[in-house]
C-alpha cells in the first residue's frame, strides 16, 4: 500500500548510464531495472523472474555484473552503469553469428556477464566461461553455442557481419549455409521490442486476482472498494466474459475469469486496471471474494475414484459430469496377445513421468487497445496469433475482422504460449472498459500457474521381443494428470498412444490412455507434446530388453528400425527416416563400441532414440483452408516482402522464410523482409506448434516464390528476347545460361517483371492439408506429412555415495531431412537436449497436499545453468524428405525426447540401477542403489 | 512483475550516521547488497518503511590488526572469494551466481534471514497456505507445531566463519560491541541473530592461525542455488601423519543455527587418518538432523552430510600433505 506521504514522495535520481548523465524522477521503491526500462527506455535490459533468479536484467555497475532487479535505483547513483545499448557490439555479433541466441531474451544480460568476464580474463577457459555465465539462465540454446561465441570473441576472431556466413549446400545458392537470423542482431543489442518493451500512450496496468483455494465455489465477489481506490480505472469478474473457450474448438471448458468455481490455486477470479502495477496490486487486496471450499482432487487415484465433487460438474455441452475423466482413448493394432505369447523376453513395469513447465525466460505479457473505430488490437507474446484472434473474437463477441493480433518478439515459448490465456482476454476487456490501453504482465509465479506444461503421466508398459531382439508386441496403459482444464487435452491423450509406433517398429501394439481433470494448474503441450513421457518408458524398456537378451542396445534398435517409405502399425506413412544413420552417428561419435561396458563403476553410457511429427495433417480447427499462407510482394527498392503469420518464437521461422525465398529468387537474403507479426498484414498460419512451421510455411513460401520466379523469368526472357530456358537464377544476379557475361541484378529483374505485368509483383503460396493416416477413428491424429528422428547417447557419472548424477557429455544425431539453416538446426538440437536434461535431472512442477505449487519461481524450478549443462554434440543427419520444402523436416521438438531415456539408461550402465521415475533426483538414485545393495 | 511499495529511502554517509538514521525511524531495514532484502520486500514477507542505504558507508577493510584479520562488513562476496582466507574464500565462491556475489556483502550474508519453502513465497502463495509462524500465521508447516520456527540459516559464509572462530563488531547509537559469531547465532527461525534493534554489523574479525581449510556445499545445480547443506572445516595438522592439533567442522542450512560439531576435541593429538575421518563423519551424521524447511529429502541430506564431512576432511589432509 502506498499510503504514507513519506513513501510516495518521488526522488530525483542522478544516474550515469552508458556514459550519459540522467536526472530521473522515480519512486524510492523502484529498482534500477524499472528505471532503465520504464523511465530511460533502455529496453535491452530484460525482466524474467521478478527477484534475481534468472540474470536477464544483468547490467554492469563500475564494471561488475549486477542484477538490476535487485538494485534499488537510488543506490545506483554515483556508479557507472552499463547496459547493452552502451556496449560495443563485438559480443552481440558473435552471439548472433554463432547461433548463440534463439529467442534473444536472455542475451543482453548474458552478453553483459560475458563482457565483464572478458574485461578481467582475456582468454578464459570453458570452465571460467560457464562459471561467469552461471547466473544467467538461457532456456533456448543449451549454452553450447554461447560458450563458443564467447571463445570467438576471446580469440579476437573476425566475425563477418553479413547474413550469410559460409558456403551453401552443394547445388544451392544459400540453403545449407551458416547464416544469421534477420532478427538476430536487433535482439542481441536490445533493439527489437518484446511485448513488455512496448508502452502505449495513456497505458494502464492490469493485474489478476487469483484463487487461494484449489477447489471452491465462488459465492460472491465485491469489487466496490477496489473500484473506489484512486488510480483504478476498471475491474471485471468472470460474469463479464462468461463465454467458455478452449484452443480445441469442441471442448470449451474455461472462461477468461472463473464464473462459478475455482479449480486450482491461482485460477483467475477478477481483474483490475490501474494507473500502475502497484495500485493494481493494492486494488486486488480490496476485492472481497466469498468461497465455499470443496475437497480438492490432487492426484490420479483420487481423480479416478471420483468420490467427491468433480473438478468439472458439467461437460462442454452442459451435461452433468459425474467423474473426472476428461478423455479416454483405446486402440489396438496387430496381434498383441500372440506377440507376447511368441516373445522370448518380456519387460513389464510402471514408469512415471513428473510434470514440468516450459519456463520461457520472457513472462507472458499482453496489451489490449481499442481504436476510435472500435477495433481491438492485442499485442501478445503468443505462439498462435490466429487462434488468439479467434478466441478474442468469440469470447469478446467482436467480429473477427475487428480483432488484430500483433506478436512482438517472443522471449521463448516451447508450447507454453500456444493457446489463449486469461491475461489476453482480460487486457482486451479492461482496455475496452477503461477506454485506454491496458498491459498485463505475468509475474513469474503466474507463468508457472498458467503452466500448460508437460503432463505428469503414469505408464504401465509391457514390451516383448524374440530371442534375436525383434519386438513382438507392446502394450501401454497410461493415465495423464491433466490439471484443471482441457487445453489440448484430447490431442495429448491421442498423442501419448499414437506417436509411439516409430522409429522402432512395433508389429503389434495396444494402448489405453486416459486423461483426468485434477485441481492443479492446467497441463498442455510442451516441446514433444504427449510423447516424451511414453517414449521415456519405451526406450528404458528397450534397454532392459537388450540386457535380458544380451544384445547391444544400439543393435537392438537397429534390428527394429523403420526406414524411409515404411508405414507404422497404426497407419502412419513415413516418407523418410534416418534412424540407422542417427544411431551410427552417435555410436561413432561417443566411442560406444570401444567404451561401452568398459567404463569403471560410476561411469556409464546410455542410448535412446525417438521420432516426431512435422505438423499434423489434421489441424486443431478442421478446415479446408490452407494451414499456412505466404504472400510475396516486391517493391521498387529491390526488396521482396514475405508476409506469413507464422510466429517466430526464437526458433528462427523468419530466417527460414527468408532463406527459402532467397534461394528460389536468387536474391540476397538481406533484400528479403519477413513480415510475420501482424494478423492484419500477414496471411494466416496456424501457429508455431506441433513442429509444423518449417514444413508447412516452408512449402507455402516455396510455392509463392516459385510463382514470383516464373513471372521474373518470363519478364527477363522477354526483355532479352531469349528462350525462358536460358535464364539462370542467382545468387545475387540473374544471367543468360548461354552467355554468362550477360547478367543483371535481381532488383532490375523485379523492375522488368513489374513493367511486364503492369502492376506490382505479387505471388501467393499455401500449404494445403492432405488427408493422411489410418482409416479408423483417431487414425488422422498424429498423421504427419513427414517425421523426424533422433538418437542420443549420454555419458554420465553417478556418485554412489550421494546419488548425484552428473551428465558429462551428450551426443545427439537428428534427421531433419535437410538442414536449411544448419546453425539453427544445431541450436534446436542442443536446446532440446538441454531441456531434456533438465527434465531428466532437475525439473518438476508439482503441488502439495493443499494444491500449492512447490516450484513457483525460477529458483525452485531449477532450470539448468551453464555450469552443469555439459557440452552437447549436435550432429545433423539429412535424408532429404520427399515432402518437406527442399527435403526439410522438423528439428525443434524431436531432439528432446530421447535425451531422457538415454540418461536413464546411462545411469543403469554406470551403477546398475533402473530409475523409472523422473526427475532422476539424487534421493531417488541413492534409494535405488541402497535397495539393490550397491552402496 | 513484482513491484515494491511502501518504503522511503535514506542514504547513510557512514556507520555512525546509519545507526542514527535507524534510531530515528520506525520499521527501518539495512540495505547493503540488497540481494536478500529486495526479494523479501517483493514477496511482501518483509515490509519495512525505511531502507537505509549502506552502500559506501560500510567499511570494506581487509586488514591485519594485532594478529587478527579485520574484515569490513561491506566487503563484496566476490572480494572474499578472491582473497579471503580458507575456508571462507571457497564458501563465498559457492554463493549464488556471479552477479549476486558482486553485489552481496559479507555483512549481508552473515545477517541473511533464515529461509523456508513455506516462507520465501509470494503474498498470494502464503495466503493460500494460511500463513506460517514466520509470516502472519500461527503454525510451523515444517514441524506441524505452533511453537518454534525452524527456517534454515542458509548463509554459506557462516560455517566458514564459525570454524575460523569469528567475532562480530556491531555498532549502535550506544556504541560498538563485540561478540563471537557462535554466541550471535540463535536456534530461532524468527530471530536467528542476537542483534539488538538498530544495531549494525560493521566488522567481522578473524583470529589468524594459519592451518588448512575447505568448504563444501550441497545444492541442486552448479550455480545460483542456496545450499541444502553447507559446511566448512578448518584444521591445524602436524607432521607426515597429519596429527590433529586443532580441528573444527561446522554445518549449516540444516536448521536456524549453524554450529561447530562438538566432540572433535577428543581427536586432538591423533592422526587425521581414514579411521578418524569416518568416525568424525559418523558423529556429524549422528548430530545432524536437517529440518524439512528446505527442499530435498531430509534423510538424504543427512546422509550426504556424512559423505561430505568425510570428503572435506580428506581434502584437509591432502592440503596439509601438499604444503608439507
Amino acid at each position: 500500500m502506498t499510503t504514507s506521504p513519506e513513501s510516495t514522495a518521488l526522488l530525483v535520481l542522478n544516474l550515469r548510464v552508458n556514459g550519459e548523465d540522467h536526472a530521473v524522477l522515480a519512486p524510492p521503491t523502484w529498482t534500477l531495472l524499472e528505471v532503465l526500462r520504464y523511465k530511460l527506455g533502455l529496453i535491452g535490459t530484460k525482466q524474467g523472474c521478478d527477484k534475481g533468479d534468472c540474470g536477464a536484467c544483468t547490467v554492469t555497475m563500475d564494471g561488475q555484473p549486477v542484477l538490476s532487479c535487485l538494485t534499488l535505483a537510488a543506490t545506483a547513483q554515483g556508479a557507472e552503469i552499463g547496459t547493452i545499448e552502451g556496449l560495443d557490439r563485438r559480443l552481440a555479433h558473435a552471439f548472433d553469428a554463432t547461433g548463440a541466441m534463439q529467442c534473444g531474451f536472455c542475451q543482453p544480460g548474458m552478453i553483459l556477464s560475458a563482457h565483464a568476464l572478458l574485461e578481467k580474463t582475456a582468454s578464459p577457459s570453458r570452465e571460467e566461461i560457464t562459471a561467469a555465465l552461471g547466473g544467467n539462465l538461457c532456456r533456448c540454446t543449451g549454452y553450447t553455442k554461447i560458450v563458443e561465441a564467447v571463445q570467438r570473441v576471446a580469440r579476437s576472431e573476425d566475425i563477418s557481419k553479413g547474413l550469410v556466413q559460409g558456403p551453401p549446400a552443394e547445388g544451392f545458392s544459400i540453403l545449407g549455409a551458416r547464416a544469421r537470423k534477420p532478427d538476430g542482431i536487433g535482439k542481441a543489442v536490445g533493439e527489437l521490442p518484446y511485448t513488455d518493451d512496448i508502452a502505449l500512450p495513456r497505458m494502464l496496468h492490469g493485474r489478476i486476482l487469483r484463487s487461494p483455494y484449489a477447489h471452491a465455489r465462488i459465492l460472491s465477489i465485491d469489487l466496490s472498494q477496489a473500484l473506489a481506490l484512486p488510480g483504478v480505472y476498471a475491474a471485471v469478474v468472470g460474469a463479464d466474459l462468461p463465454k467458455a473457450y478452449c484452443v480445441i474448438p469442441w471442448t470449451p471448458d474455461e472462461t477468461a475469469l472463473c464464473t462459478d468455481k475455482v479449480r486450482y490455486v491461482g485460477d483467475g477470479v477478477a481483474a483490475v486496471a490501474a494507473v500502475d502495477e502497484e495500485t493494481a496490486d493494492a486494488a486486488l487486496a480490496l476485492i472481497k471474494v466469498e468461497y465455499e471450499v470443496l475437497a480438492p482432487v490432487l492426484d490420479l487415484d483420487t481423480a479416478e475414484k471420483a468420490a467427491g465433487v468433480p473438478v468439472h460438474e458439467r461437460d462442454w455441452k452442459g451435461r452433468p459430469r459425474l467423474d473426472n475423466l476428461c478423455k479416454e482413448v483405446a486402440l489396438s493394432f496387430g496381434e498383441v496377445d500372440e506377440g507376447f505369447a511368441a516373445a522370448a523376453a518380456v519387460v513389464e513395469g510402471e514408469w512415471f513421468y513428473e510434470g514440468s513447465s516450459h519456463a520461457p525466460i520472457e513472462p507472458h505479457c499482453a496489451i489490449g487497445t481499442w481504436d476510435a473505430l472500435g477495433r481491438l488490437t492485442l499485442y501478445s507474446s503468443t505462439q498462435v496469433p490466429h487462434y488468439l484472434q479467434r478466441a478474442l473474437s468469440e469470447v469478446l463477441e467482436v467480429p473477427l475482422d475487428r480483432v488484430r493480433v500483433v506478436r512482438p518478439a517472443i522471449g521463448g515459448a516451447f508450447g507454453g504460449k500456444s493457446e489463449p490465456f486469461d491475461l489476453e482476454l482480460c487486457a482486451a476487456l479492461l482496455s475496452k472498459r477503461a477506454g485506454r490501453p491496458v498491459k498485463i504482465l505475468y509475474t513469474r509465479e503466474e507463468v508457472f500457474l498458467a503452466h500448460r506444461g508437460r503432463h505428469p503421466m503414469e505408464m504401465k508398459l509391457r514390451v516383448g521381443a524374440s530371442a534375436d531382439g525383434k519386438i513382438t508386441a507392446v502394450e501401454n496403459d497410461l493415465r495423464l494428470d491433466g490439471g484443471a482444464y482441457h487445453s489440448f487435452g484430447m490431442v495429448t491423450t491421442w498423442y501419448s498412444g499414437q506417436l509411439l509406433t516409430g522409429p522402432v517398429h512395433l508389429p503389434a501394439y495396444r494402448f489405453r490412455s486416459r486423461r483426468f481433470y485434477t485441481n492443479k494448474p492446467c497441463c498442455g503441450p510442451k516441446r514433444g507434446h504427449g510423447t516424451v513421457q511414453p517414449r521415456f518408458a519405451l526406450e528404458c524398456a528397450l534397454d532392459e530388453l537388450s540386457e535380458k537378451l544380451g544384445i547391444d542396445p544400439i543393435d537392438l534398435r537397429r534390428r527394429n528400425a523403420l526406414v524411409s517409405g515404411d508405414e507404422t502399425i497404426n497407419g502412419q506413412s513415413i516418407p523418410s527416416l534416418g534412424l540407422l544413420q542417427c544411431l551410427e552417428r552417435v555410436e561413432t561419435l561417443s566411442g560406444w563400441k570401444e567404451r561401452r561396458g568398459k567404463l569403471p563403476f560410476g561411469k556409464g553410457l546410455g542410448v535412446a532414440c525417438s521420432m516426431y511429427i512435422s505438423g499434423t495433417a489434421y489441424p486443431i480447427h478442421p478446415t479446408e483452408l490452407p494451414q499456412s499462407g505466404v504472400m510475396l510482394s516486391a517493391d521498387r527498392s529491390g526488396i521482396v516482402r514475405v508476409a506469413c503469420g507464422a510466429a517466430d518464437i526464437g526458433q528462427g521461422s523468419d530466417a527460414m522464410l527468408m532463406t527459402v525465398v532467397s534461394e528460389v529468387l536468387g536474391i540476397d537474403p538481406d533484400a528479403v523482409r519477413v513480415e510475420s507479426q501482424d494478423t492484419d498484414r500477414a496471411p494466416v498460419d496456424l501457429g508455431s506448434y506441433s513442429s509444423r512451421v518449417t514444413l508447412m510455411c516452408g512449402i507455402a513460401a516455396q510455392e509463392a516464390a516459385m510463382g514470383m520466379r516464373q513471372a521474373m523469368i518470363s519478364a527477363l526472357a522477354g526483355a532479352w528476347q531469349v528462350d525462358e530456358a536460358r535464364i539462370g537464377v542467382g545468387p545475387g544476379s540473374w544471367f543468360d545460361l548461354q552467355d554468362p557475361g550477360r547478367h543483371v541484378g535481381v532488383a532490375e529483374v523485379l523492375r522488368l517483371a513489374e513493367i511486364a505485368a503492369g502492376r506490382p509483383l505479387v505471388s501467393a503460396g499455401g500449404f494445403r492439408t492432405r488427408k493422411l493416416g489410418g482409416k479408423y477413428q483417431g487414425g488422422t491424429i498424429g498423421a504427419s506429412p513427414a517425421y523426424s528422428t533422433t538418437a542420443h547417447v549420454a555419458e554420465v557419472s553417478v556418485d554412489p555415495e550421494t546419488g548425484i548424477v552428473t551428465v558429462d557429455k551428450l551426443w545427439a544425431a537428428h534427421d531433419c531431412g535437410r538442414a536449411l539453416l544448419p546453425t539453427l538446426v544445431e541450436g534446436q538440437i542442443e536446446g532440446s537436449t538441454a531441456m531434456g536434461l533438465g527434465e531428466a535431472l532437475f525439473e518438476a512442477h508439482t503441488v502439495d497436499s493443499r494444491g500449492l505449487l512447490a516450484q513457483p519461481s525460477l529458483l525452485e524450478a531449477c532450470l539448468g545453468t551453464s555450469v552443469e549443462t555439459p557440452p552437447i554434440v549436435a550432429s545433423i543427419v539429412e535424408t532429404i524428405d520427399p515432402v518437406g520444402p527442399f527435403g526439410a523436416k522438423e528439428a525443434g521438438e524431436g531432439p528432446l525426447h530421447s535425451t531422457i531415456p538415454a540418461i536413464a539408461n546411462a545411469i543403469h550402465d554406470a551403477v546398475g540401477v533402473r530409475i523409472r521415475r523422473t526427475p532422476f533426483s539424487p534421493e531417488r538414485v541413492l534409494a535405488a542403489l541402497k535397495e539393490q545393495g550397491r552402496c | 512483475m513484482l513491484r515494491m511499495s511502501g518504503f522511503s529511502f535514506a542514504q547513510a554517509r557512514d556507520p555512525q550516521h546509519a545507526v542514527e538514521l535507524f534510531a530515528g525511524s520506525d520499521q527501518a531495514a539495512w540495505l547493503a547488497g540488497g540481494t536478500d532484502l529486495l526479494p523479501a520486500i517483493k514477496l511482501k514477507v518483509q515490509q519495512p518503511k525505511l531502507l537505509i542505504g549502506l552502500g559506501q558507508a560500510l567499511p570494506r577493510t581487509f586488514e591485519e590488526q594485532g594478529g587478527e584479520l579485520v574484515l569490513g562488513a561491506g566487503l563484496r562476496l566476490s572480494d572474499l572469494a578472491r582473497r579471503g582466507p580458507e575456508p571462507l574464500a571457497e564458501a563465498a565462491a559457492s554463493i549464488a551466481g556471479p552477479q549476486i556475489r558482486a553485489m552481496g556483502t559479507l555483512g549481508g550474508n552473515v545477517m541473511l534471514d533464515t529461509r523456508c519453502r513455506f516462507y520465501n513465497q509470494s503474498a498470494h502463495w502464503r495466503e493460500a497456505l494460511g500463513g506460517c509462524l514466520k509470516a502472519s500465521g500461527d503454525i510451523c508447516h515444517v514441524t506441524g507445531a505452533p511453537k518454534s520456527c525452524v527456517a534454515s540459516q542458509c548463509a554459506d559464509t557462516i560455517p566458514a566463519l564459525l570454524v575460523l572462530g569469528a567475532r562480530l563488531r556491531l555498532l549502535s547509537v550506544e556504541g560498538p560491541r563485540e561478540l563471537s559469531l557462535a554466541e550471535f547465532l540463535r536456534y530461532d527461525g524468527l530471530r536467528p541473530h542476537a542483534v539488538r534493534p538498530g544495531e549494525l554489523l560493521t566488522h567481522v574479525i578473524l583470529p589468524q592461525r594459519g592451518g588448512v581449510g575447505a568448504s563444501a556445499k550441497l545444492r541442486p545445480r552448479g550455480s545460483i542455488d542456496f545450499p541444502l547443506i553447507s559446511m566448512s572445516a578448518w584444521a591445524r595438522l602436524e607432521g607426515p601423519e597429519a596429527r590433529i592439533e586443532e580441528l573444527r567442522v561446522a554445518i549449516g542450512a540444516t536448521n536456524p543455527q549453524p554450529k561447530v560439531l562438538p566432540g572433535i576435541e577428543a581427536y586432538i593429538g591423533q592422526p587425521l587418518d581414514e579411521e578418524r575421518i569416518q568416525a568424525i563423519a559418523e558423529a556429524a551424521w549422528m548430530r545432524t538432523r536437517p529440518q524439512g524447511s528446505l527442499a530435498g529429502d531430509v534423510a538424504w541430506r543427512r546422509q550426504v552430510t556424512r559423505v561430505f564431512v568425510a570428503r572435506l576432511l580428506r581434502r584437509l589432509r591432502s592440503q596439509h600433505q601438499e604444503i608439507a
